[in-house]
């Protein structure tokens, strides 16, 4: 009887004891970030998906290599250079450029073999595709709209919050100033 | 007398006349918990063998996670195979990474910077609390306290965002490779991580008032799934749930790797009720005993960090060149102190750059083996404390 009233009383205690912390975080400042609403907070380092600079690209295949999935697929129709007088790759033409997704795990890898600094990862967080197929993004097609990065679905819509507008924004504008050259890469140079 | 002898341990007799003053055994009945059930931590299915609410067996199957970790080591060279280990335990990537990082440089001699030992220890620990307080919310969890575990992840969302500051990862850092760590320290990265540790370590205190000395966690923990020291060598238990038990053995204190030997810490272990901060009920080597070995093992690791700030040295972060490495016609076999226990690689190279033979030795997979000799005799209840209590991750289970 009497063990019965004192676990009573030490479990009443003890949970206001921990009440009393919860309560003092009720007027405490949220950490809770409203995600789609707010976006998130991604350090500079973060390994999201690639941004690929098309017209640095030489074709070495060492990406490939180091890839430890086998997720990226490289053509090309010749020997690519870089030109030292415009730091811009020239010579055959990359005919494929594509990342499986569906397999990419992100360790970064592919980016520290590379020698002419064309592959980077981006601050792209997720993305969506209906079809497996989907998951395989096309390099070579996103520089034909000027384009280093993929825009995942639901980027595409209209009503998006005004973070969003502004990323898809400042991605078109990367690829701006080359946008020439990234289209040259994709035909033959002499 | 209406005893009944449990075949798998028979120096567990329960007296049922005493229990229950009259003969209650039923039908035994064979309950599956999991693979899918919340507090199986994972892809765990642990088959039952009940009488009423009392357990006769309960043997675990595993293998649902099996990603032939081993095997794909086997097909690439020790840098690329970096990413694969932070899968293995998916709660400390970076203890992963370290222990096969170090098999790989002992095995062919490299020399690692002295910053890059520092760096390692420092991200090493810190994962150590963040595995360490998902421990803690997710027991909490399993015992009824919802409210404990939203704090955990609170901080441990912190120490994710410090490492996606070093590595760009939250949860397969690869940070750790053969040679050093992938990158140097950002900017004012040694502020941010002293500001931290101000910040976490008043939060155990609270988590103590929270969760453990919770009359109703007390009384669901304490002397639940009592392993004793003898059983717990015997089964070749490692990590928190050894010394759980009363054992002082911790790798990074008894045989020390890299810089371990430069700090100074404490190896906390289950203590007798009655002793300080431990309540009555407690017998050494009960859930409640393995519960604390962690919540106290976050405070030592703060304390080795902060040495480690204040030691840190200048320098190089990586020791050349890492690819294409020639492995020698030799063998290792690295053990670290992870989280968990004792992580082990062994690595046997043939003279050219791809490992042949690479074997982990998990310390989830040799900790759930007493999952049977510990849960036979005890309540249906007790199950999910003893399951949360040895802190397994399937992921690491399984490979």
């Amino acid at each position: 009887m009497r063990e019965y009233f004192h676990n009573l009383y030490m479990t009443l205690k003890t949970i206001l004891i921990g009440m009393r912390i919860t309560l003092k975080y009720c007027f405490a400042r949220t950490i809770t970030l409203q995600y789609p609403d707010r976006p998130p907070a991604l350090q500079p380092r973060f390994r999201g998906f690639h941004y690929f600079e098309i017209e640095k690209c030489i074709a070495c295949d060492l990406c490939a290599k180091a890839c430890p999935v086998d997720c990226i697929y490289i053509e090309k129709t010749g020997a690519r250079k870089i030109d030292k007088a415009s730091g811009i790759a020239k010579g055959g033409a990359m005919t494929r450029y594509a990342i499986d997704y569906s397999k990419c795990m992100f360790c970064a890898l592919c980016v520290d073999p590379c020698p002419t600094d064309c592959i980077h990862m981006g601050n792209l967080h997720d993305h969506s595709g209906y079809t497996r197929e989907s998951m395989t993004v096309e390099f070579t097609d996103l520089a034909l709209e000027g384009l280093q990065t993929p825009q995942p679905f639901w980027m595409q819509s209209e009503k998006q919050p005004e973070w969003v507008k502004q990323t898809k924004q400042d991605w078109i504008n990367r690829g701006v100033p080359v946008r020439e050259e990234m289209l040259k890469a994709l035909e033959e140079q002499k | 007398m209406a005893t009944t002898v449990i075949e798998t341990r028979p120096d567990v007799l329960i007296d049922f006349d005493k229990e229950s003053q009259g003969d209650v055994r039923t039908e035994e009945m064979l309950i599956n918990m999991g693979p899918q059930h919340p507090a199986t931590h994972g892809v765990l299915r642990v088959v039952l063998r009940t009488d009423g609410e009392l357990i006769l067996e309960s043997v675990p199957h595993i293998g649902y996670l099996h990603r032939c970790a081993e095997k794909i080591g086997e097909n690439l060279q020790p840098y690329q195979f970096i990413p694969y280990t932070d899968r293995m335990d998916y709660l400390a990537g970076m203890n992963n990474n370290q222990a096969y990082a170090i098999a790989i440089e002992q095995l062919v001699g490299i020399e690692v910077p002295e910053r890059a030992l520092y760096i390692r220890m420092i991200f090493a620990e810190l994962n150590r609390i963040a595995s360490h307080l998902v421990a803690f919310g997710t027991y909490g969890l399993d015992m009824g306290a919802f409210t404990p575990f939203l704090y955990s992840f609170r901080e441990r969302e912190m120490i994710l965002d410090l490492f996606e500051s070093a590595c760009g990862a939250r949860l397969t850092y690869s940070y750790i490779n053969v040679g050093g760590v992938h990158d140097d320290l950002p900017d004012k990265f040694l502020d941010v991580l002293l500001e931290y540790l101000d910040y976490f370590e008043p939060k155990v205190a609270e988590y103590n008032q929270l969760l453990s000395y919770n009359h109703i966690f007390v009384k669901r923990t304490a002397n639940v799934g009592v392993i004793s020291a003898a059983d717990a060598v015997g089964w070749a238990l490692t990590g928190p749930v050894l010394r759980g038990s009363g054992v002082n053995w911790d790798l990074r204190k008894s045989t020390p790797y890299e810089i371990y030997d430069r700090f100074e810490f404490d190896v906390p272990v289950g203590l007798p009720g009655g002793s300080e901060g431990v309540p009555q009920s407690v017998v050494v080597g009960d859930c409640w005993c393995r519960y604390m070995v962690r919540v106290l093992e976050m405070l030592q690791s703060c304390r080795i960090i902060r040495q480690a700030i204040k030691q840190m040295p200048d320098g190089p972060h990586l020791a050349g060149k890492l690819k294409n490495l020639k492995l020698p016609d030799d063998e290792i076999y690295v053990e670290i102190e992870n989280p968990r226990g004792q992580l082990g690689f062994y690595v046997r190279g043939d003279g050219s750059t791809i490992p042949a033979r690479v074997k982990a030795r998990g310390p989830s997979f040799c900790n759930i083996s007493i999952l049977n000799h510990v849960g036979s005799g005890c309540l249906l209840a007790d199950i999910p404390a003893i399951v949360g209590s040895i802190d397994i991750v399937m992921g690491e289970v399984d490979r």
